[in-house]
């Protein structure tokens, strides 16, 4: 599947209000892609995917926010879920902060969670989202967001701790 | 980062998502900028439990399941416990999946004892699968957050538990952890007895629970409430609640149950089935495919169909199995079907 918009032949222009969507959606995609699949050379490719799977829905779509915010998180399982052979982690930005290396320990810790594990902790402590609204994202109900936040952290912890 | 609380941690991960976003290079865009180059396919959504949310190519129509929150079979109740905060109480949790019953709970953690009497415990499942299923219990006592998590594994002839957790009494909520594989009993039975457990990790804790009787991975309820040879199981329950919330759409699977055994039937191919709703003006309901990625063994066993809200209401989705050897309908059932808005 290409990952571009539909097909130029017999395309009517997009609404005004999905390009201006698209303008001002589109940082916060990439960047949400990137966390959740660890993985800057696919962020915009998985990003752009999404927005591709909204524009047919556009004139139907009442959230387009969560519309997108589910797709990313769709679209970045699939891609994870390819990609078997390597394990990616995303850069930080570098800092003069003395807790860098430990910083460093903790992404690692995160790259190498199940996705869902991952998923939960990106949607709650970068996008700030509601239990109920993660639980939306990700296709579940919040009592498995809780368990899978659970798992997660308490992975994490094995982690990092000596 | 060298001690790491649950409330450290929190604050690390936001900190780290913030360094790492920031790390990330993101130039402008518009919609009519050129395409992308192609990097991957992204053709259609594993669900991470089988009988979970999926999305399925259907005559090169995408069907998108999204912005649903879902009430059904994982519990969500709020149990309301008799009795004096810190004082023995009789306890009974429920969920689709695992009963506790017991005659007094107790926790105790930080110099103080938890029964969750007085309070009201949210009671939660995660229905996993044929192997894995969870029981979360959380409440607040003495001005701080309590739970007990309990996590049940099984394979074709028994359940047990692999692990306890609780809260560790403090008001940063770290867990103590219980940790050892108990409880092997039976499919279909309950353990009974007392219990009374040491923390092994974690801050010091100790669990008792008098006149336990728990039990996992509990047989459905179909098989004492429908009549026949067989017996339709509505993976997410007999009542969902739907809520639409962008384009609604909600999957589902039923299971055709032997009766007699009530486990799923032997042949699963030898069925089929149909679907009808009650008023497709309120919840349309479409049998799906079998999505792609699950493990081989578990479409056979799980027929999937999707319910889409039109709006609110309530309506009857009626499920029909047949024999297709036969043509003969060898059950049915209906599950109830809510739309909010």
């Amino acid at each position: 599947m290409a990952m571009t918009k539909p097909s130029a032949s017999g395309e009517v222009a997009p609404p005004s209000d999905f390009a201006a969507f698209y303008r001002d959606a589109w940082p916060g995609a990439v960047r949400l892609a990137g966390l959740l699949t660890q993985d800057t050379r696919v962020a915009e490719d998985v990003a752009q995917e999404a927005f591709t799977r909204i524009y047919p829905q556009w004139s139907r779509v009442q959230n387009p926010s969560a519309y997108l915010r589910v797709a990313i998180v769709n679209a970045s399982r699939s891609w994870a879920s390819r990609r078997h052979t390597e394990r990616m982690k995303l850069p930080l930005v570098a800092t003069p902060m003395s807790t860098e290396l430990a910083f460093d320990v903790l992404a690692d810790a995160v790259a190498g969670l199940p996705y869902r594990q991952r998923a939960v902790l990106v949607l709650r402590y970068h996008a700030g989202l509601r239990e109920a609204d993660i639980a939306e994202a990700l296709g579940c109900r919040p009592g498995t967001v809780k368990s899978l936040t659970s798992r997660a952290l308490a992975a994490l912890r094995k982690g990092i701790e000596p | 980062m060298s001690r790491t609380t649950y409330d450290d941690l929190e604050a690390n991960l936001r900190e780290l998502f913030r360094r790492q976003e920031e790390a990330m290079s993101v130039s402008d865009r518009g919609w009519d900028d050129p395409p992308l180059a192609t990097v991957t396919t992204v053709s259609a959504i594993e669900p991470a439990r089988p009988k979970r949310s999926a999305v399925v190519a259907v005559a090169a129509a995408t069907l998108l399941i999204i912005g649903v929150a879902a009430i059904g079979a994982g519990g969500g109740r709020a149990v309301h416990v008799a009795g004096p905060s810190g004082s023995p109480a009789r306890v009974h949790f429920e969920t689709q999946q695992v009963t506790f019953d017991a005659s007094a709970l107790r926790i105790t953690a930080n110099g103080q004892t938890f029964t969750s009497g007085g309070s009201t415990v949210d009671v939660h499942s995660d229905p996993g699968n044929a192997y894995y299923q969870t029981l979360e219990l959380t409440w607040r006592e003495h001005g701080v957050e309590m739970r007990v998590y309990m996590y049940f594994a099984a394979d074709a002839h028994d359940w047990w538990v692999t692990s306890i957790r609780t809260y560790n009494g403090r008001s940063e909520g770290d867990w103590i952890g219980y940790n050892g594989t108990r409880f092997r009993t039976p499919l279909g039975s309950a353990f009974t007895g007392d219990v009374d457990l040491a923390s092994t990790s974690g801050n010091r804790g100790r669990l008792t629970i008098s006149n336990l009787r728990l039990e996992a991975f509990r047989r459905p309820p179909v098989c004492a409430t429908q009549t026949g040879a067989y017996a339709i199981e509505s993976n997410e329950g007999a009542a969902i609640t739907v809520v639409p919330a962008a384009q609604a759409s909600f999957s589902d699977t039923v299971t055709l149950l032997d009766r007699a055994a009530c486990t799923p039937v032997a042949t699963p191919g030898r069925f089929e089935y149909r679907f009808t709703s009650s008023d497709p003006d309120v919840v349309a309901v479409t049998a799906m495919p079998c999505p792609p990625g699950l493990p081989a063994d578990y479409c056979p066993f799980h027929t999937y169909f999707d319910l889409t809200a039109k709006t609110p209401g309530a309506a009857r989705v009626h499920v029909v199995a047949i024999d297709v050897r036969t043509a003969a309908t060898v059950a049915q059932t209906d599950v109830r079907v809510t739309a909010k808005r």
